[in-house]
């Protein structure tokens, strides 16, 4: 069934019944466009898992649903050498719609139709390839879509896609090149600037240093070295890591600030 | 006309406002007219607000106007959900599309309905159950609804869709986010002639951002503050409405919204 010239499509949807009804239309413009469903999901998380073994051509993917949303998976393919093309599917969002529309992302409204979904799959705007400036503006538009902060950060190792919960960060790292994601595990490598992310989880996390990010819950105390001369240095200890981390003299006000509010 | 008159007005209290002065000896007589048009036109404007605001909390017009601005809508995104759900089963289980899309009339009547009058509780807690119905089609096992309502309960006349939009949200930004849903409480209680009534929903709690917890959310918020006026508008003080947030050791959220009638004053 899976003929080369067919078309392969991925479900993503945390409802069972919506997902039935794409598999439904997709059959039924078969004849027209031939086409398969090569994987379904019911959240983005596992979407990104079954990406692992099978590589659509197009993702059909609804906006809101848990552990993931629509969005937020997007901008993680879109980072992908091989994304699939995406298509939005959502129900009602004039936002979402609005933006969509602004920014030339395919997307199609529940309930969807099945002349409207054969026409959004037969000008698939193929995902940008080579131009690495493309994918970057595309992650950039969508990022813009995303209101909250991302629940995962991702990270390519070996053409795979990782997903590292933000909420498992002790710390990012920033070095001459790379961002270094710290959880109690590993290092992971990113390829975004530690200044996107303090704005993006300033929740969580608070700089200690121009290169250092931490999350706030891990901070056990401080403590000050004096390093032969005069000059001293502060250095906050952090809960189950060894590692302590050097706190800059600019930031050192701030976060002193916050150890107040934490010991009150 | 309206301008006309309240040039007519800043005029008059312009030429009063000068004599009183004048009369009560703070002004000569001399200080420039400008300063005096300036006060004047002061003095007018709060006495204008002032009316303006008396207006509007006497006049029972305008009370009604905005009982029904109030009014909560149904979330379209409920609705199409609802119809998409409805057209996948219409292949694979006719019978059950055809009930669900009787609910889904019936519910959309009440939703057009005049909405000022009172209506029996129990007709509310009969919208309730089938608009759960419907979410419960659309979710499957994500949603597990829990009733604990006496067999007896004194029929009080309440507010429409009193119940039913604290229900959406609880299901919108509480059960739906959750990859394995929950259980959604709806418990009745009467004592002292009072009616309670509690409604409690988990909530993705402290592994999701703070801003999408079911407190920080503006459609919630917004939700909250429309019944609670409404509930005002028709019991004044003897009737409350209070929500609470909770999280368990697991770091799961708990919302819960309680609301306490009067049982004498709403049978009326």
């Amino acid at each position: 069934m899976n003929s080369p010239s067919s078309l392969s499509v991925m479900i993503v949807d945390d409802e069972a019944f919506a997902r039935t009804r794409l598999r439904d239309l997709l059959a039924d413009i078969s004849p027209e466009l031939p086409n398969a469903v090569v994987a379904e999901a019911a959240n983005g998380k596992l979407a990104v898992e079954a990406l692992e073994n099978v590589s659509p051509d197009v993702a059909l993917i609804d906006i809101r649903m848990p552990k993931m949303g629509g969005i937020e998976l997007a901008r993680h393919l879109s980072r992908c050498e091989k994304s699939p093309a995406i298509i939005f599917v959502t129900a009602y969002d004039t936002h979402a719609v609005e933006a969509f529309e602004l920014n030339a992302i395919d997307y199609l409204v529940k309930p969807v139709r099945a002349q409207r979904l054969l026409a959004a799959l037969q000008k698939i705007r193929r995902p940008p390839g080579p131009e690495e400036d493309a994918a970057g503006r595309m992650e950039q538009k969508l990022a813009n879509l995303q209101k909250d902060a991302r629940i995962y950060l991702s990270c390519h190792e070996r053409g795979r896609l990782l997903l590292i919960p933000v909420n498992e960060v002790l710390y990012f790292k920033a070095d001459l090149k790379y961002v270094t994601a710290r959880t109690a595990q590993r290092e992971y490598l990113l390829d975004e600037p530690l200044t996107r992310l303090e704005n993006e989880f300033s929740e969580r996390f608070i700089r200690l240093h121009r290169s250092v990010l931490v999350a706030k819950e891990i901070i056990a105390g401080f403590e000050k070295k004096t390093d032969g001369g005069a000059e001293t240095q502060w250095y906050a200890i952090l809960r189950d890591v060894q590692e302590k981390l050097p706190v800059s003299r600019r930031q050192w006000p701030l976060v002193k600030s916050y150890a107040k509010q934490l010991s009150s | 006309m309206a301008q006309a008159g309240i040039v007519f007005f800043a005029a008059l209290s312009a030429v009063l406002l000068r004599k009183i002065l004048i009369f009560i000896g703070l002004e000569e007589g001399q200080t420039s007219p400008a300063r005096t048009v300036l006060l004047a036109g002061v003095a007018t404007g709060i006495l204008l607000y002032y009316f303006e605001l008396r207006a509007r909390a006497f006049s029972p017009a305008l009370a009604e106007a905005r009982l029904q601005a109030l009014t909560a809508r149904i979330r379209p995104h409920f609705l199409f959900n609802s119809l998409n759900a409805v057209l996948s089963l219409i292949r694979v289980e006719p019978r059950r599309a055809e009930l669900a899309l009787e609910e889904l009339a019936e519910l959309f009547r009440v939703m057009m309905r005049d909405h000022r009058e009172l209506l029996p509780l129990s007709d509310e807690l009969a919208l309730c159950s089938q608009y759960l119905d419907l979410e419960k089609l659309r979710l499957g096992e994500r949603l597990t609804v829990a009733w604990e309502i006496p067999q007896v309960f004194p029929n009080i006349k309440v507010p429409q869709l009193m119940i039913q939009p604290l229900l959406e949200n609880a299901v919108y930004y509480g059960i739906e986010p959750l990859s394995d849903g929950g259980t959604l409480r709806i418990c009745l209680t009467c004592r002292n002639d009072k009616i309670y009534i509690d409604l409690s929903n988990p909530f993705p709690g402290t592994d999701a951002p703070v801003s999408s917890r079911m407190s920080r959310h503006e459609g919630n918020h917004m939700a909250i503050a429309n019944i609670r006026e409404r509930l005002s508008l028709h019991y004044d003080l003897e009737a409350q409405l209070e929500t609470e947030e909770n999280f368990g050791h697991d770091g799961q959220g708990e919302y819960l919204v309680h609301i306490v009638l009067p049982c004498r004053s709403a049978i009326k």
